[in-house]
C-alpha cells in the first residue's frame, strides 16, 4: 500500500494506519497482483520486485464493492444522529467504492455501549472491528485496556471489565477510529465537521508546543484536533490539550476591573484602569517594581514587559513555573538537545526526576516507541507506571551519586553510541537545584553523553513559555536580589506564583484572561488574550519557536497582551519603540534571532565543558539534600488556568480519582 | 326515539330532555361531530366507562370494525379545552383504538412508576410548550458563549 | 584584567548573537568558547546570554540602564578583536546614566 501511496493511487482501508501495526483484517484495500489466484491484501503484502499491482480491475472493484457491503450489514443507520457525518471514512467509501443498492433484509446486531470515561464516547453498534484502537491502546499509549471479546457476528471492541481508559493519549482514538463508534464526548452533537472553521495553531497547555488544528464556528472553540508534524508531535495531542477548550469558556475575564476602596473589584475603561496604574507607582523607586511572567504568556508580551521594566529602572524579573534565577546563559543547558525526534535516535535513556507520562505525555510515547525497538530506559524518580519498563535506580540525589560511582547504568551509558539523559523539570523547582544539576554535569561529562556530532543532554519543561523566557532572558538581572522589597508587582497571567514572591502591602496589577488566583489578589485587572485569540510566538521545549494563530475573536474588551503593555508604557511616560506586530516581533528578532525562524529547530551550541566550570564556579559547593525527586505535575489534568477553569478536566479528574489506581502518579 | 332520548341525557347529563337541550344540547344540531356522536351514531350502544375528565366510552359491537367502540366527550364546548382528544387517557386509549379489549373500568391496569397525569394539548393558551429561546418563554435562555468571572464578595 | 570585572558593573546583560557554522561567525564562536568561563567567574551573576542560530550575522549587544541597548556587529572579527570591541563596550557603560536597577551589590 506504502508503494501504491508513493506513486499516486489512493487505495481505501480501514484499519491500516501509518504508525499502527498491520492488521490486515478489513480488506477493504484488496487489490489484483498478476498471478495470484486472489486478490491480496495491499497492506499486508510487501512489495516485491517486478510485481504487477492492478487497482482498477472488474475483479477490484467488485472485492471492493463486496467488502463495503459486508460492513454495511450489521452497520446502524445512524448518520443523522452520529457525530463522524460529514467527516466518516465509511460515508466516503461508501461513496466512492460501494454499490449503489443494497439488498439487505434480516435483521441487524446491536451491541451494547461501553464506559470509556468522560472523553470518548462509544456506541459500539458502529464498530466496524477495524482494531485500530485496540492496537493504538497496546502500542503507542502502551495501556492494555482494549481488545476484542467474541467472534464473528457477536464480537465486541471495549475493556470487558468495567474499566476507563486510563492513557493520557485516550482523545487520540477518536481521532482513529475510521466510523462514529468512538466520538468525543464534549464535542457530541454540538455540530457537524463542515459548518467548522479550521485554524492551524499551536498547543500551549504543556512545552511540547504539539501541533493543532482549532475548529471553530463563529465565535466559539468547538473542538481541537491534532495537525500532522513528524518532528514534535506525530499525529497525537494530549487529552488536556484536545479538552480544555471548554474552559476558554468560563471565568473569563473581559473588562478592565479596578479594584475600589471598599475592596470591591468595578468595571473600568482602559484609561482608568491604565491611569489607576499610572497612580500606583507614584513614589514607588524603579527597584521596586517586578514582573512574574506566566505559564501561558507569549514571547511578544514578555518582551513588551522586559523592555517597559527596564526602563522603568526595575530588573526584577521573574516566571512563575520554578525558581527564577534559572541561567539561561547558554542554550544547550535548558533545551532538549536532542530534538523531540532526534531522541529517537538514541540508544540509553536515563530519566532524572522526570515524569514524562504527566510533563508531556506525547513525549512519553516516543521514548515508548524507544523502548518499543529495544532501547534501555533507567529511571531516577518516583517509581510510576510510565507504560514501559525501567530499571528503577532510586529517588534521591543519593541515588544519583550511587549512580556516578561506577554503577550499571553508567556502563550502559558510556557504552551507547549516543546515550541521552533527560531532566525534568521537577529538579528545577528544587531548593538544592544548583546541587544536583552540578551532579548531573558530572555525570555528563563521565558518561560521554555529549558526543561529536551527538549531544544527549535534555531538558524537559512543563510551561509552555519557559523556554522563551529563557530565550529572551526575562530573568532577574545580576543585581535583582539586593533589590528592596516589592511595592509594585505585574503579573502577567500569572497564577501560581509563591506566596513569598508578592510581599502583603504590594500593588497587584493582573493582566490574563481568566479571573483565578492572580485576579483575586490583583488590585487593579487587565483582560488579555488566550491563545486561540492571538497570534503570539511560543518555544517548545526543543527551542522551536512556533506561532499560534487567532481562531476565534477575543471577548468584551480584550486586547493582545503586547498591545496592553505599549499601551501602559506610553501612559508611564516611557514610550516603547514598537507599535506594529511586525515591529515587536523584529525586536523579538533583536533579543534572540531564532525566534523569527518559526518552526525551525536551531541546533544549541555545547560549550565543552566551559560552561559546567563555569557553572559550578558560580554554585559553590552546596551539598544536595536527600528529598526525593518529585514531578512538578501534581494533578495532571489541572496545571494551568484554562484546565483549572474547564468542566471537562474535572469530570477527569474526579473519573480518575473514582478509580483508584495504584501508584498511578507520583 | 326512546334511546336517542337516553342517549342525550345521558351525554349532558340532564334528567329530562329539554333540560338536556338547554344544556347545551342543541349544540348537537349545529356542531356536525357532537350531532354525529349523539343523534346518529349513539343511541343504543352500551356505556362502557367514563374517566376522570367527563370522557364517556361507547361500544356497540355490530358495527364495523373502526366505528364500534367511541368517545363523547365530557367537555363538548366549543372553546380551548373543549373536544381535546388528548384528554383521553392512556388506558383508555389502548381500549379505544382496539389495541386491547379489556377496558379499564373492567380491569384497572397496573400505572407504572414513571406515569404522569393526563395532561391535554394546550397549544395556543397559557402554559403551553415553549422552545429553550421563544420570547414567550418565562425562562431565559443565556445565549452568551462565554460566561465572565465573577470577582469574590468581599468578605 | 580590570575591565572584565567591571562588566557587571557597567552593564545589566550581555547578549552574543552568533552563526553555528558559518565563518563569519568562527571569531564569536571562539570568543564565547575561550572567554566564558573567565567573564563568568569575574561576573557569577551577569547574564551573558549567548544566542545562535543559523544565517544571522554575529553581534555583541550590550544592555545598559534605562533598557537602552547597543548593538556592535561583530561579523567577521576574530576572537581579539571581539574582546576590544566588549571592553569598547565596558568603557561605554561607565559614563551612561545609571537607574535604580544598578542599584545594590552584587
Amino acid at each position: 500500500m506504502a508503494a501504491c501511496d508513493a506513486a499516486g493511487i489512493d487505495i481505501p482501508r480501514f484499519c491500516y494506519h501509518q504508525r499502527l501495526s498491520i492488521a490486515g483484517n478489513c480488506r477493504m484495500c484488496l487489490v489484483e497482483v498478476e498471478k495470484s489466484p486472489k486478490p491480496v491484501a495491499s497492506c499486508a503484502m510487501p512489495a516485491g520486485p517486478g510485481m504487477k499491482i492492478k487497482t482498477d480491475t472488474p475483479l477490484v472493484k467488485k472485492a471492493r464493492e463486496g467488502v463495503m457491503e459486508f460492513l454495511l450489514i450489521n452497520h446502524p443507520l445512524d448518520c443523522p444522529i452520529c457525530d463522524q457525518g460529514g467527516e466518516c471514512d465509511l460515508q466516503d467509501q461508501a461513496m466512492h467504492f460501494g454499490s449503489d443498492r443494497g439488498r439487505f433484509t434480516e435483521m441487524k446486531r446491536a451491541v451494547d455501549d461501553k464506559n470509556l470515561g468522560p472523553l470518548v464516547k462509544t456506541v459500539m453498534t458502529r464498530c466496524i472491528h477495524c482494531t485500530r484502537c485496540v492496537r493504538f491502546a497496546t502500542e503507542i499509549a502502551g495501556v492494555q485496556d482494549m481488545g476484542i471479546t467474541g467472534r464473528g457476528r457477536d464480537s465486541e471492541v471495549g475493556t470487558y471489565v468495567d474499566k476507563l481508559l486510563t492513557s493520557e493519549l485516550s482523545g487520540n482514538v477518536i481521532d482513529l477510529c475510521p466510523v462514529g463508534a468512538l466520538t468525543s464526548k464534549p464535542f457530541a452533537f454540538t455540530a457537524r465537521n463542515w459548518e467548522l472553521k479550521n485554524t492551524e495553531s499551536v498547543d500551549v497547555s504543556d512545552a511540547l508546543g504539539a501541533n493543532i488544528r482549532i475548529d471553530s464556528r463563529g465565535a466559539e472553540v468547538m473542538r481541537i484536533v491534532p495537525r500532522l508534524n513528524e518532528d514534535v508531535n506525530e499525529e497525537w495531542i494530549s487529552d488536556k490539550a484536545r479538552f480544555q477548550y471548554d474552559g476558554l469558556k468560563r471565568q473569563r475575564l473581559s473588562v478592565p476591573l479596578v479594584k475600589g476602596k471598599d475592596g470591591g473589584f468595578r468595571n473600568a475603561h482602559w484609561s482608568e484602569a491604565l491611569l489607576a496604574i499610572q497612580q500606583a507607582l507614584k513614589g514607588v523607586k524603579g527597584n521596586e517594581i517586578k514582573a512574574i511572567a506566566g505559564k501561558l504568556s507569549d514571547a511578544e508580551a514578555m518582551i513588551a514587559l522586559k523592555d517597559l521594566m527596564n526602563r522603568l529602572g526595575s530588573g526584577n524579573l521573574q516566571h512563575e513555573a520554578g525558581f527564577s534565577d534559572l541561567d539561561a546563559d547558554v542554550r544547550s543547558n535548558y533545551l532538549m538537545n536532542t530534538g523531540i525526534s532526534g531522541i529517537e535516535k538514541a540508544d540509553a535513556v536515563l530519566l532524572i526526576g522526570s515524569n514524562p507520562r504527566l510533563e508531556s505525555p506525547v513525549f512519553n510515547a516516543r521514548i515508548r516507541k524507544m523502548w518499543l525497538e529495544g532501547v534501555p530506559v533507567y529511571l531516577i524518580g518516583s517509581q510510576v507506571d510510565l507504560t514501559y519498563a525501567y530499571t528503577y535506580l532510586g529517588n534521591s540525589p543519593e541515588a544519583l551519586t550511587k549512580v556516578l560511582k561506577n554503577s550499571d547504568a553508567l556502563k550502559r551509558l558510556k557504552e551507547a553510541k549516543r546515550p541521552a539523559v533527560i531532566v525534568g523539570p521537577g529538579v528545577l523547582k528544587r531548593s538544592d537545584r544548583d546541587a544536583v544539576l552540578q551532579q548531573v554535569h558530572g555525570l555528563v561529562e563521565k558518561a560521554e553523553v555529549v558526543k561529536e556530532g551527538w549531544n544527549g543532554y535534555n531538558v524537559l519543561h512543563d510551561a509552555a513559555s519557559r523556554v522563551a523566557a529563557l530565550d529572551i532572558g526575562f530573568l532577574p538581572s545580576a543585581r535583582a536580589s539586593a533589590a528592596p522589597p516589592a511595592k509594585f508587582v505585574y503579573l502577567l497571567g500569572s497564577d501560581d506564583w509563591q506566596e513569598s514572591d508578592i510581599p502583603e502591602g504590594a500593588f497587584v496589577v493582573y493582566q490574563g484572561h481568566h479571573g483565578d488566583r492572580g485576579a483575586s489578589r490583583a488590585d487593579v485587572i487587565l483582560p488579555a488574550a488566550a491563545y486561540t485569540e492571538k497570534s503570539a510566538t511560543f518555544v517548545n521545549t526543543e527551542g522551536r519557536a512556533q506561532r499560534t494563530k487567532e481562531a476565534v475573536p477575543k471577548p468584551g474588551d480584550s486586547r493582545e497582551d503586547w498591545q496592553i503593555l505599549v499601551a501602559l508604557a506610553e501612559v508611564l511616560k516611557q514610550p516603547l519603540p514598537y507599535k506594529t506586530l511586525n515591529a515587536v516581533r523584529e525586536r523579538l528578532a533583536e533579543v534572540a534571532p531564532h525566534l523569527q525562524h518559526v518552526d525551525e529547530r536551531e541546533a544549541p551550541i555545547w560549550l565543552n565543558g566551559e560552561y559546567f566550570k563555569a557553572f559550578a564556579s558560580k554554585a559553590g559547593k552546596a551539598a544536595a539534600s536527600n528529598k526525593e525527586f518529585r514531578s512538578s505535575i501534581d494533578n495532571f489534568y489541572m496545571t494551568d488556568v484554562i484546565s483549572r477553569s474547564s468542566q471537562v478536566m474535572a469530570k477527569c479528574v474526579q473519573a480518575k480519582g473514582s478509580m483508584r489506581q495504584g501508584s498511578y502518579a507520583s | 326515539m326512546g334511546s336517542l332520548v337516553k342517549f342525550l341525557q345521558e351525554t349532558y347529563g340532564k334528567k329530562s330532555l329539554l333540560d338536556a337541550i338547554k344544556a347545551g344540547g342543541w349544540k348537537a344540531l349545529i356542531d356536525g361531530n357532537v350531532g354525529q356522536t349523539t343523534l346518529v351514531h349513539g343511541p343504543g350502544a352500551t356505556l362502557v366507562g367514563t374517566d376522570e375528565f367527563g370522557n364517556k366510552y361507547y361500544e356497540r359491537m355490530t358495527e364495523q370494525f373502526g366505528r364500534h367502540r367511541w368517545v363523547v366527550y365530557g367537555n363538548l364546548n366549543w372553546e380551548a379545552h373543549g373536544q381535546e382528544p388528548t384528554t383521553v387517557p392512556a388506558e383508555w386509549h389502548g381500549w379505544l383504538h382496539s389495541i386491547y379489549d379489556t377496558p379499564p373500568s373492567k380491569v384497572p391496569p397496573k400505572k407504572p412508576i414513571y406515569a404522569l397525569t393526563q395532561k391535554p394539548n394546550m397549544t395556543g393558551q397559557p402554559g403551553c410548550f415553549l422552545p429553550k429561546g421563544a420570547w414567550q418563554n418565562p425562562e431565559k435562555r443565556n445565549w452568551q458563549k462565554m460566561q465572565m468571572w465573577q470577582p469574590p464578595s468581599r468578605a | 584584567m580590570a575591565w572584565r570585572s567591571a562588566l557587571s558593573k557597567n552593564l545589566q546583560e550581555l547578549r552574543v548573537h552568533l552563526c553555528q557554522s558559518s565563518k563569519g561567525s568562527q571569531g564569536a564562536r571562539d570568543f564565547v568558547l575561550g572567554s566564558y568561563q573567565e567573564l563568568k567567574k569575574a561576573n557569577p551573576k551577569f547574564p551573558i546570554l549567548v544566542r545562535e542560530c543559523s544565517g544571522v550575522k554575529a553581534r555583541l549587544i550590550a544592555r545598559y540602564d534605562y533598557g537602552v541597548e547597543q548593538n556592535v556587529p561583530v561579523e567577521g572579527l576574530d576572537k581579539a578583536a571581539i574582546t576590544k570591541e566588549l571592553e569598547k563596550l565596558v568603557k561605554k557603560g561607565e559614563s551612561m546614566p545609571r537607574s535604580t536597577e544598578s542599584e545594590g551589590s552584587l
